[in-house]
């Protein structure tokens, strides 16, 4: 295990040990904002694992958790409402959908070679035209006022509060875990040299457009369970759940925590969200140009994230007093 | 293991109105060492990647062990046994020395790096590397995948005379086991190759045979005197 992987690890389980204290001291409405805020992050991820991984910046991906979040909320209210498995049957369909999203669109888009910028653009216009679907499509989605009344995770027995907030924590530890644990090897390498140069990875035999539809697939799929499981808990599903804005605010939280190392996707939404709390009890209604400023201060001043700063002023520092000591 | 034989049939590739390689037909046999060599624009380095499948051929086939690879796409020609060095280095810079290799190929890396002169930089990321070690790092990507042919273009460029004759002691060393291909501008590494040569200019193919005759061919002189 390398130094930065014992790094990571650290911050992991000191964020897991604190997220697994906080029920026994935060009231209810804290331990259900944080539950929302972790499956935020838990979106954050599977953004992470796509751009993290590959270089390739998507733009697209709130469509994905929209398309989870709506999934479960049809399946739940229009097609099997109150049947016992309508929360199992609304997961699969919510996460399916988003599947079926990222791999029609990924097929077309990775195997048309479109990379970079291009990609984040029609990853962009893939946001709108779903947002313009949801809107539009209102016999189903409810239109502007989204669809109230999704009821809550039900696996057997109904699971709220304290347990549904465990199973969250237990479910966003678990993927990062097992992808950090699936990226170490191999794998991991291979995504890592066709950052570096795709058409080199092509000459050494490696079939680059599925390693990036698979990542992609992969992603959506995470980023669709996060969306199925947040409606299960705010009971409702709106177009700003599929919204270019979110799509804005899930790669700041990715860029705060450091890209690529998947446990800074959780970190930096969670100090994210903390910063929009603090801004918007100032002024509501300042968060958006907020977040537009805060976005291009971490682009030119901190572009590989927070902790990757505070790696560097610890260095930093190190190196003056082993000087001043010298 | 065995090299593959290479052989083109009237190969050709056009971009537009410019013909770039225009009616090959050449044999490179399995198991031999043989240089392409030719002025600035005669089509070498077109040639080598419509072999690796980077562009397709405009008209011709491209027949690797008698099977049609033009067409088939780069992945799947490297799968088939076909190795190749760009004329810019090209590694993997934000990877180790030894991650780049683990990365080409799961032969042994160890005896790879022994081979190449690269153990001591193996924890080195490659985006450090001179420039020389970077041209070693990727002929080694290419031998670590055990390749039955190994396309190389250029692979002495920039290296000292010391290193260069020590690539063509390599590029020797690989007769018999691996089928070998070499673009490049340096006569002295061509001459140290002393291997059947092929001649190409304005994208046809001119001349071919010993290196020795070759270099004593008129016709290739003024070709390379601008004469021609």
């Amino acid at each position: 295990m390398t130094q930065r992987e014992k790094t990571w690890l650290f911050i992991t389980l000191a964020i897991l040990a604190a997220l697994a204290l906080y029920p026994a001291f935060g009231s209810y409405s804290g331990v259900s904002g944080l539950r929302d805020i972790l499956l935020f992050a838990l979106f954050a991820v599977s953004l992470d694992l796509f751009w993290g991984r590959t270089g390739i910046l998507s733009f697209g991906h709130a469509t994905f958790f929209g398309a989870g979040a709506y999934g479960m909320a049809v399946m739940t209210i229009h097609l099997a409402p109150g049947a016992a498995w309508s929360s199992l049957a609304g997961l699969a369909f919510g996460v399916g959908l988003a599947g079926v999203i990222a791999l029609a669109v990924g097929y077309f888009v990775i195997f048309g070679g479109v990379r970079g910028a291009y990609f984040t653009i029609v990853t962009l216009a893939l946001t709108l035209i779903a947002q313009q679907i949801a809107i539009g499509w209102s016999s189903v989605t409810g239109g502007d006022a989204g669809l109230i009344g999704v009821p809550p995770l039900t696996l057997g027995l109904s699971i709220t509060g304290k347990v549904f907030y465990y199973l969250v924590v237990a479910v966003l530890f678990g993927i990062v875990l097992a992808l950090w644990a699936g990226l170490r090897g191999q794998r991991g390498l291979v995504l890592r040299a066709i950052e570096d140069d795709e058409r080199k990875a092509q000459t050494l035999g490696y079939n680059t457009p599925l390693h990036l539809l698979a990542v992609f697939v992969l992603s959506g799929l995470i980023a669709g369970l996060a969306g199925a499981l947040y409606v299960t808990g705010t009971g409702f599903v709106a177009p700003d759940m599929i919204a270019l804005l979110l799509s804005t605010e899930v790669i700041m939280w990715v860029a705060v925590g450091g890209r690529g190392s998947l446990i800074g996707a959780v970190a930096g939404t969670m100090i994210v969200w903390r910063l929009q709390q603090e801004v918007s009890t100032l002024s509501a209604s300042a968060w958006p140009l907020f977040i537009g400023a805060f976005f291009l201060a971490m682009v030119f001043f901190f572009p590989d994230g927070l902790p990757a700063a505070a790696q560097k002023l610890w260095t930093r520092w190190k190196g003056v007093k082993e000087g001043g000591a010298a | 293991m065995t090299g593959g034989e290479l052989r083109t049939e009237g190969l050709g590739r056009r971009f537009g109105g410019l013909v770039a390689v225009e009616d090959v037909s050449v044999t490179f046999a399995a198991g031999e060492v043989s240089c392409v060599i030719g002025p600035n624009g005669a089509g070498k380095s077109t040639l080598l990647n419509m072999i690796c499948g980077a562009i397709a051929p405009s008209a011709g086939r491209i027949l690797f062990d008698g099977k049609p690879v033009e067409g088939l796409s780069r992945h799947a020609i490297a799968r088939a046994g076909i190795a190749r060095k760009f004329q810019v280095p090209s590694v993997f810079g934000s990877l180790t020395v030894a991650e780049n290799l683990a990365v080409a190929g799961g032969g042994d890396a160890e005896a790879v790096m022994a081979r190449t002169g690269l153990a001591a930089e193996r924890d080195t990321r490659a985006d450090v590397l001179a420039h020389g070690k970077k041209q070693w790092l990727e002929i080694a990507m290419g031998l670590i995948r055990r390749p039955r042919l190994l396309l190389l273009d250029e692979p002495t460029a920039g290296l000292s005379p010391e290193e260069t004759q020590a690539v063509a002691d390599l590029l020797l060393s690989l007769r018999g086991t691996c089928t070998v291909v070499v673009i490049d501008h340096d006569m002295h590494f061509v001459r140290a190759l002393s291997a059947r040569t092929v001649v190409m200019h304005q994208g046809r193919l001119v001349a071919e045979g010993d290196f020795s005759a070759i270099e004593r061919d008129p016709m290739v002189r003024d070709i390379y005197l601008g004469r021609a």
